[in-house]
């Protein structure tokens, strides 16, 4: 960061900063007043009444939360601790399709939180990565992105036109800070990325200091590609205006010394920012009237006039903004309502399983906005379902969606590298019209693209973890809960001609090989290779704490999780703060698990190396016994044949397994059986063993799995069935479960049934050859 | 319509008549797959025969399990792509010298003794295969020609796009059945005159086809579609068939040969049905080099010899005359008739009804009688000629 520059003392606060204000606070005002509001804490308790009804406690009010600090300026809520705002954004925006430029102002009101002062501002300019091929961005993605190639024709950028630290200038006017304006590269110095700008200060900024900046910005928005752009009529703005980085004291998310988290956009990054408040005003053309969706409440109805038409949104407490217009979009509204949407039996499990109430397992009501493209009309039911499904899946089990709306955009066709994204109360998704009809409308895309980017409200856009450093916990978590939402509510993620999938079983399959070249918890641009960065911070963290799951039982799991997010949202918290978490919730010392699992690159696999089954023959030889020398047993006449496969037998270890003819009707047959289980990965992991016997008898054993390999040797009236590694399914991570047992008869029927389903596909495949030739 | 489900009727007695030959085009795709399948099933035994797991192959969760293979140590033995790629190679040149077999066979005019099977793919084979790459090479021409009609609804929206794909099919599919009938038709006329010139051959019997297309054209829907049916018919059964059991594994195996043994049987019948066609309109001779006639005379004239040989017979009813010159056919070639007395000259427009094609071809065995013996040097000239 930029050394700090002469610091001047200001004089006094202008006025202005309260008359600017004062709209921004009626609109707050009427945003708190329409109760989209996240809280801190868990919702208030339901109470009854007289008649036996339950009725809720007021929700607290934005007058409430303003006296939480004195007297602040009218309508300021920044600073709030139980909003955990840093700032207030009033933004404006003008979108013109046919040059794909928006031109915008920022008026942002930033609070100093920390116990420094603060010597300069730094903002993201995230969408300058896709103005040129030397970006950062660009050169680490290589202009391709989620399966899209970028349009080099289309470049996007940002470019403020000006930047006015207000009340900071010559006789208290705005201070220009345009002329100041530096772009610097934090992660890896190149000089063409301008994605971090920086504006040093003459006069720090003090703690608990206010400041307003007031921006001119111009966005050209890019050809969609990585999550935002513009296509024909169709714009995503994500990230398009200048964003305020997050000062970290010293401490925060365990910082040795305070400075700005401020890093560039990178081709695995996404984002990280501090929570805030935001009134936008949206101007467009007059035919996407109606056609508008954005982050939060739309406030009043559109305004039409010479040609244009004018949306206002706001929202509280959240991280960023995005919006979305198409005057093509089909908008369709449905209220998700928990009286009729969330199953008795489903709230009555889950709060089992939490140890709590179903009346703390209470959901509000949200007002859901499907913008559909009319080609996916008949597809609108499976997102509507979809989104019902996260909000009751994810909301009874970490805590009610405390947001009034949620946006959902389906993107077109030329636009679908903008699908499959979350922003607070808005998320991207996706589908394709073949979805539509049989067989292919049982691959759940829609559904999982809608439950995994609804979850992100929670798994980013609450706990609003550091996305470019800890990307995992973000992504992996949520991959975690998708996974559970999506087994709950469908049969199968992936069914087709008979084959049906589960989306556990497609997260290991994800993970390919699994040989793991990086831990799970790296800085987003610092894997090896960027498909080591999707396996790590999606489906290896989903699979690890499945694996949790099952080791700490499903009760503990879930209430340590529920804990986790409860004590944790709206405060960015860490890998370590997660941890930390789930010990203490547990009261067991899991780090042997986490280092392994999280910090690491060992693989987990655990085999039944042999399974032996020998008859105990009655003694033969010479023995001294009572200090005389005996001969016990006679040789049977046998001729040279039969000694010589005798001999065969026994060398090949069958012997006990035919045994003699008459012996398992002996009574008196002893057996000898022998396990052994070996550690092929480096992974260690305590297991269980457990041994069948013929009359069906089970044997269970415990192995700290530390060393190469154990033996267990019975020696039993029963012989052994089968010796089975990890028997309860415990072993999420376990690489291949197929050498986690071994019988002592071999079964070929499974072998022959897959055989057969080869030989269906292989011989229609050669079949068709015949029509080609 | 009458027209083609008369020959598909024919077809299906040709092919009933020859089970044997039906048997072997259904060899012809299970041996290569069964070879694969062996390979693979051997890889496959260390790691499931003995584990637990692989239960659950029979409860339908056989994703799991087959992923769990492929990262084990067993599943790494053998190069299973290139070895299907091989195997897929060799099944569809097998193939291709089963219908050279097939068509002899179909064509029922083997001798008494004869092996007409492997005599058709000694004869017909290599032309068969340069045959199967000029076919290959225009179905590929026809794919990229419906390139064009699927980029034409790109510009719509997802539903646009998807309704130009399925366009895209459909034209593929048609241009597919009209090159397949061609290819279909010029073997045939190859391996009944014994001739060579495939290219030609193709581009002849393709003219053919789009002359009689509303005959050729049906008829080979019917069998095309049927076998569609047939197969689909088997993959919903399968999805909606759990598998679970050991009888279950052997029903499924049963019903799958089942299937792909009636579609041996159909495509057997096809070829049938199309033989009968060919033999019907006078078995013209597609894939010979033309020869010279008189346009005014209906019978080409001998050409003149130096020789002390005396002149030749007029060609009708008699076989062609060996010359060194190339005489030259009516435009659509038509064919030469034999010495059966019940064929006449056909018109040069060919507009069949079914009184106007007359009885349809005896049984083999009524027809071998008849055959025109086919001397050594008949045939030379047929294996000689080039394309």
């Amino acid at each position: 960061m930029p050394s700090s520059l002469p610091i001047s003392t200001p004089r006094r606060r202008c006025p202005r900063c309260v008359r600017r204000f004062a709209p921004l606070s009626a609109l707050l005002l009427g945003v708190g007043l329409a109760g989209s509001w996240p809280l801190a804490q868990e919702p208030p308790q339901a109470t009854s009444t007289s008649e036996g009804a339950t009725s809720q406690q007021a929700v607290p009010r934005v007058s409430t939360l303003q006296s939480a600090e004195g007297t602040p300026p009218v309508g300021w809520s920044v600073r709030d601790p139980a909003l955990k705002t840093v700032y207030d954004t009033m933004l404006t925006a003008s979108w013109n399709p046919e040059e794909r430029l928006i031109t915008g102002t920022e008026t942002l009101s930033w609070r100093n939180t920390s116990s420094v002062p603060v010597h300069n501002l730094c903002f993201h300019h995230y969408l300058n990565a896709f103005s040129s091929n030397r970006t950062t961005f660009m050169r680490e993605s290589g202009g391709q992105l989620r399966g899209d190639r970028f349009d080099d024709k289309r470049w996007g950028w940002i470019e403020t036109t000006s930047v006015d630290l207000v009340g900071r200038g010559p006789d208290g006017g705005a201070l220009d800070l345009k002329p100041v304006e530096q772009y610097i590269s934090p992660d890896d110095g190149n000089p063409w990325d301008r994605t971090v700008a920086v504006y040093p200060l003459a006069e720090p900024i003090l703690p608990g200091q206010v400041i307003t900046v007031d921006i001119g910005f111009e966005s050209k928005m890019p050809a969609i590609f990585a999550r935002t752009g513009a296509e024909g009529d169709y714009i995503l703005a994500g990230q398009w205006f200048p964003k305020i980085g997050v000062f970290e004291d010293r401490g925060d998310r365990g910082r040795a010394e305070p400075g700005w988290n401020c890093h560039q956009f990178h081709a695995n990054s996404e984002f990280f920012a501090d929570f805030g408040n935001y009134s936008v005003t949206l101007t467009l053309p007059e035919r996407y009237a109606g056609k508008v969706g954005a982050t939060g409440v739309q406030l009043g109805e559109p305004e039409i006039a010479d040609g244009q038409v004018t949306v206002r949104f706001a929202q509280v407490g959240v991280h960023d903004f995005a919006w979305t217009g198409d005057p093509s979009f089909q908008v369709i509204e449905e209220t998700f309502d928990p009286s009729r949407d969330v199953p008795p039996a489903m709230r009555r499990g889950v709060a089992d399983t939490l140890g709590l109430s179903e009346e703390d397992l209470a959901l509000k009501p949200v007002e859901i906005t499907l913008l559909l493209q009319p080609d996916h009309a008949n597809q609108a039911e499976r997102y509507l379902r979809a989104a019902e499904a996260g909000i009751r899946g994810y909301g009874l089990r970490l805590g009610l969606y405390p947001y009034k709306t949620l946006t959902m955009v389906d993107p077109p066709r030329d636009g679908e590298g903008s699908g499959g994204m979350e922003y607070p109360t808005f998320i991207t998704l996706g589908t394709r019209s073949l979805l539509a009809y049989p067989p292919f409308d049982r691959l759940l895309m829609p559904e999982v693209v809608t439950v995994h980017e609804f979850g992100h409200q929670y798994f980013q856009g609450m706990i609003a973890s550091n996305e470019f450093e800890e990307s995992w916990l973000d992504e992996g978590i949520n991959s975690y809960y998708e996974m559970v939402v999506m087994e709950e509510e469908y049969p199968a993620t992936l069914g087709f001609l008979g084959l049906d999938i589960s989306s556990f079983e497609l997260d290991r399959a994800r993970l390919g090989s699994w040989r793991f070249t990086d831990p799970v918890d790296l800085p987003a641009w610092r894997y090896l290779t960027r498909s080591s960065y999707g396996l790590n911070s999606y489906p290896r963290t989903a699979l690890t704490l499945r694996h949790l799951e099952n080791l700490l039982g499903a009760e503990t799991f879930h209430r340590a999780m529920r804990r986790f997010f409860q004590d944790h949202k709206l405060t960015h918290p860490t890998t370590a703060d997660f941890e930390r978490s789930i010990e203490e919730s547990t009261g067991q010392d899991l780090r042997w698990f986490f280092d392994q699992a999280l910090h690491s690159t060992r693989q987990l696999d655990y085999a039944v190396y042999s399974i032996e089954s020998r008859r105990v023959r009655d003694e033969r030889g010479v023995f001294w016994r009572e200090g005389e020398r005996v001969e016990e047993g006679e040789d049977k006449d046998e001729g040279p044949l039969a000694q010589f496969l005798k001999g065969f037998r026994e060398g090949r270890g069958d012997s006990a397994d035919d045994g003699e003819q008459g012996d398992e009707d002996r009574e008196d047959t002893t057996w000898e059986n022998r396990v052994a289980v070996i550690r092929r990965g480096d992974f260690v992991h305590p297991v269980t063993v457990e041994m069948r016997f013929e009359d069906h008898g089970v044997l269970r054993r415990t192995w700290d799995g530390e060393s190469r390999w154990v033996r267990w040797t019975f020696t039993t009236d029963r012989r052994l069935v089968s010796a089975e590694v990890d028997p309860d399914g415990i072993l999420a991570l376990d690489r291949n479960r197929l050498d986690n047992s071994e019988r002592r008869r071999p079964d070929r029927w499974p072998r022959r049934k897959l055989a057969t389903e080869l030989l269906f596909w292989l011989q229609s495949l050669f079949a068709a050859g015949g029509w080609l030739a | 319509m009458i027209l083609p489900l008369t020959l598909s009727g024919h077809g299906f007695r040709r092919a009933r008549r020859h089970l044997a030959t039906v048997l072997l085009l259904y060899l012809a795709s299970l041996v290569p797959a069964l070879l694969v399948v062996s390979l693979i099933s051997a890889d496959l035994g260390p790691s499931l025969d003995r584990s637990l797991f692989a239960e659950r192959l029979m409860t339908g969760d056989g994703f799991g399990v087959w992923m769990d293979f492929q990262r084990s140590d067993e599943s790494g033995q053998q190069p299973i792509f290139s070895v299907m790629l091989g195997r897929f190679l060799l099944a569809t040149l097998l193939q291709v010298l089963v219908a050279a077999g097939l068509v002899e066979v179909l064509l029922e005019r083997a001798a008494a003794g004869e092996r007409p099977f492997l005599s058709g793919i000694g004869r017909h084979g290599f032309r068969f295969v340069r045959s199967g790459l000029v076919f290959a090479v225009m179905a590929a021409i026809a794919v990229a020609l419906s390139v064009p009609v699927r980029m034409a609804f790109q510009k719509g929206g997802d539903r646009l796009a998807l309704i130009g794909l399925l366009v895209q099919g459909l034209v593929i599919f048609l241009l597919y059945a009209v090159l397949r009938l061609a290819y279909d038709f010029s073997r045939v006329s190859a391996a009944a005159h014994g001739e060579g010139r495939m290219l030609v051959g193709f581009f002849k019997a393709l003219g053919f086809v789009f002359r009689h297309l509303m005959v050729v054209l049906p008829l080979f829907l019917l069998f095309a579609v049927t076998m569609a049916v047939l197969h689909l018919g088997l993959v919903a059964i399968r999805a909606r068939w759990a598998v679970d059991t050991p009888g279950d594994v052997l029903g499924w195996l049963l019903a799958q040969q089942a299937v792909f043994f009636g579609i041996a049987f159909l495509r057997t019948a096809l070829w049938g049905a199309e033989v009968t066609y060919f033999q019907g309109i006078g078995e013209p001779r597609w894939c010979g080099r033309r020869q010279p006639q008189p346009r005014a005379a209906p019978t080409p004239k001998a050409p003149p010899r130096p020789t002390s040989r005396p002149a030749p017979e007029p060609p009708e009813p008699a076989p062609e005359p060996v010359s060194a010159t190339p005489q030259i056919t009516p435009e659509r070639d038509e064919p030469q008739p034999r010495t059966e007395p019940e064929q006449q000259a056909q018109p040069e427009t060919l507009r069949l009804t079914p009184r106007e094609l007359g009885p349809l071809p005896e049984p083999a065995e009524d027809r071998a009688e008849t055959r025109p013996a086919e001397g050594p040097a008949e045939r030379e000239q047929g294996e000689d000629r080039e394309d």
